[in-house]
């Protein structure tokens, strides 16, 4: 195997020589010591195999032994070369390509987070590039238990990560903290306080002595489940007062919606401006001047993906859109749509505990504006724990 | 005759030589492979018979598909079905 590598490197031919004396002619090469092979008697001469070197040396042998020597065929690199000698780019190409390779590969061609479901990967990404982790960088900088140990104590939600090399592709693994369930340690005895008006409607109380009753009506700092209670033997005993108390409890939140309002809007106009991307390298490749006086953009980047691996090469899109400000009066079945989405992100985002019993949407019209009124009845937990002294 | 003692030691040690006189190493695999060391030279080069040149004799190989699988200065390898060697002198 070894001495056929060998011999397609050097090169070599089979060739027949054919005269009167082949057997001179192959004393005569053994003894300039011209190694041959594959030396096999046929009509007239013998058949034979010789590296290319040897055979241009062997002119002199031919004509002591008075033999003529015919290539019948080539073999090995060297004729492979010089059949494609005027091809040179291909060569050339193939040379710019190994060093291409060579260079590139010692680079990082993309990044992969993996098992991040709560952190942001957009926020990830970047305080990798902060620690020096990002596509192009040098794969040989990268010191990768540093960077592991300063992002895990940067980012609070993370329990645990690491930084995998593999050939050109990082990929990140992250295992998410889980946040503690809040306990309630404290052993001081506390009483169970209204934190609101409002019409008691329930009470769940584990630990305390009840104060109200459902259907009573409470204010703000009333008692509503005693810490101090009694024990079958006459006596006080203090505890942590503990219990769930609902009650419907009255709202009201006043909007006012302006008649006339400017707003801004999209416009139809706009503009993409396309960015070859090649590791760090970005390469204008649109011609687009359009400027706006007002205008809003985003950027859509698209990657080359081969085989589940991002590839360095892509294109960034950056879409920039007009904006325009625009007057409009507003009608009374339009304010109603305006105040309905701001009672319902309201009820979501402040009163997610709650239930809504009730809702009574009040709208008056003055010159230039609807003055909004809603009054609700939510249905909530307004206990409050209110620690004391056993001295008090 | 410490002297005598230290030379027979360094003797038995010394490896066994045979004055060839210049006659070929002929070394058999068989009757398919023969080397032949000790060649001044092939004069006879045919697929049933060949013939090799060395200082004291002409070996004549007779057989069938016989072939030189290597040739160098001293020394030639034969391979084929050899049916008969002949000393030629």
């Amino acid at each position: 195997m070894l001495l056929k590598f060998i011999r397609f490197f050097r090169g070599y031919v089979d060739f027949y020589a054919s005269g009167k004396f082949p057997e001179r002619f192959m004393n005569i090469t053994a003894k300039y010591g011209i190694n041959l092979w594959n030396a096999v008697p046929v009509d007239n001469g013998i058949s034979a195999s010789m590296y290319v070197c040897d055979y241009r040396k062997i002119r002199f042998a031919a004509q002591k032994a008075r033999v003529k020597t015919n290539v019948v065929r080539r073999h090995g690199m060297p004729f492979i070369i010089n059949r494609y000698k005027s091809r040179v780019g291909l060569a050339a190409g193939a040379v710019v390509g190994i060093i291409l390779l060579l260079i590139l590969s010692n680079f990082i061609w993309s990044i992969r987070i993996l098992g991040a479901n709560h952190i942001s990967d957009t926020y990830l990404y970047s305080v990798l590039a902060e620690n020096g982790v990002s596509v192009g960088a040098y794969k040989n900088n990268i010191d990768v238990e540093s960077i592991e140990r300063t992002i895990s104590i940067k980012v609070k939600q993370i329990g645990w990560m690491s930084i995998n090399i593999t050939g050109n592709i990082i990929d990140v693994e992250i295992k998410e903290k889980t946040d503690k369930p809040h306990i309630d340690s404290s052993t001081k005895p506390c009483n169970i306080k209204a934190k609101c008006d409002g019409v008691i409607t329930k009470v769940k109380a584990s630990s305390g002595s009840i104060k109200v009753l459902k259907g009573s009506g409470v204010t703000k700092g009333d008692l509503l489940v005693s810490g101090i209670t009694e024990t079958k033997l006459d006596t006080i005993q203090y505890v942590r007062a503990n219990a769930e108390v609902f009650a419907d409890v009255f709202d009201k939140r006043k909007y006012s919606v302006p008649k006339k309002s400017e707003y801004y809007s999209l416009k139809e106009d706009k503009t993409d401006r396309k960015r070859l991307k090649f590791l760090w390298l970005e390469l204008p490749c649109s011609l687009s001047f359009e400027n706006y006086e007002d205008s809003v953009g985003c950027t859509e980047s698209q990657n080359l993906f081969v085989n589940d691996v991002v590839l360095p090469v892509g294109i960034n899109t950056l879409t920039t859109q007009k904006i325009a400000k625009e007057k409009c009066n507003i009608s009374k079945s339009e304010v109603e749509k305006i105040i309905c989405n701001d009672y319902m992100l309201y009820e979501v985002f402040n009163k997610q505990n709650s239930t809504t019993i009730k809702r009574d949407v009040v709208i008056k019209e003055s010159n230039d504006s609807f003055d909004c009124t809603v009054d609700y009845v939510f249905n909530e937990n307004i206990a409050e724990s209110v620690d004391f002294d056993v001295t008090e | 005759m410490q002297k005598n003692k230290k030379n027979n030691t360094s003797d038995s040690y010394m490896p066994v030589k045979f004055d060839m006189g210049g006659m070929p190493l002929i070394e058999m695999f068989g009757n398919r492979r023969i080397t032949i060391e000790g060649s001044t030279g092939i004069l006879l080069y045919e697929s049933e018979n060949i013939k090799i040149n060395t200082n004291r004799m002409v070996i004549s190989l007779c057989g069938r598909g016989l072939s030189l699988r290597c040739i160098s200065n001293s020394c030639v390898e034969i391979e084929g079905f050899v049916t008969g060697i002949n000393f030629l002198s």
